[in-house]
């Protein structure tokens, strides 16, 4: 089986507080904890504004919490910037379109590490 | 083994009418742990215990699985039916005697509340269910079967540092 984090780490940060998923549910301004016990059980993807509560609540941030979503857009998002990179080397329109996507480039292969290759 | 501080275990401790458990990623990391009944009749006790241990595989899906040696037959039974269900997906199965475990906490291994002491010190989460000292004349505290399976994983962990 492979090695990879779980989706969210919600529950066992919980669990380590020693707070109930109604006490949890209380923090984030909810009646019941039904709703917490759903992205706790990985059924439900909580959106933006719980996620930043959640951060608060535990003292972790999001990219912990939500391990394995993060692992997983991390690489669909290197997937992408391949195929953007590919992309811009391939235009050679000439002028003002090259130098375009040459500064592009060379902010993907700062920001992103991807390797410039033929326009370098 | 992947890194050893994202390696990702389902220690267990089974007992005749219960099973005990603690999740850990990594030597120094609890994700989950408690104690389910196998014993009864009615309601969520009725659920056997492949399909508890199914579900716990499922959500965690932990890279190796951690038992002690069974020492009575009806644990034992039960042991052989994990194993056939962890074979059948491929999960790296490890056993350890109760000798082992008792190495791993030496000097503080005369008795199991003195290891669970031991195992809620490395773990304070755990400290708010760790069972009274138990009196001769009661019978085990149902959460030690948690603590059982921690020093387990704990054993493991130290066994394959």
């Amino acid at each position: 089986m492979a090695s990879h984090r779980l989706e969210n780490y919600l529950k066992a940060c919980r669990k380590k507080t020693g707070l109930t998923q109604r006490e949890v549910a209380f923090l984030l301004g909810w009646k019941t904890g039904e709703q917490f016990s759903r992205y706790e059980k990985r059924h439900r993807l909580p959106p933006l504004q719980t996620a930043l509560a959640c951060e608060v609540i535990f003292g972790l941030p999001v990219s912990e919490l939500f391990a394995g979503v993060s692992e997983s857009v991390k690489r669909d998002i290197a997937e992408r910037i391949e195929t953007l990179g590919a992309d811009l080397e391939r235009e050679n329109g000439g002028g003002r379109q090259t130098r375009l996507a040459l500064r592009k480039l060379s902010w993907l292969s700062e920001q992103h590490g991807r390797a410039l290759t033929s326009k370098t | 083994m992947p890194k050893l501080d994202r390696y990702r275990i389902l220690a267990l401790n089974i007992h005749p009418r219960r099973f005990g458990f603690v999740v850990f990623e990594g030597p120094a990391r609890t994700l989950d742990w408690g104690a389910r009944s196998t014993r009864g009749k009615t309601g969520a006790t009725r659920v056997p215990l492949g399909q508890k241990i199914a579900k716990l595989i499922v959500e965690y899906a932990p890279e190796a699985i951690v038992l002690t040696e069974p020492n009575t037959d009806k644990s034992r039974r039960s042991v052989d039916k994990i194993l056939k269900y962890v074979r059948m997906h491929n999960i790296r199965t490890r056993m350890l005697s109760s000798k082992a475990v008792k190495r791993v906490f030496a000097g503080r291994n005369d008795n199991k509340d003195q290891i669970a002491s031991a195992v809620a010190e490395q773990f304070p989460e755990l400290l708010s269910i760790l069972p009274p000292k138990r009196r001769p004349w009661q019978s085990e505290d149902y959460r030690m079967t948690i603590f059982d399976a921690a020093a387990v994983g704990i054993a493991y962990f130290a066994e394959d540092a």
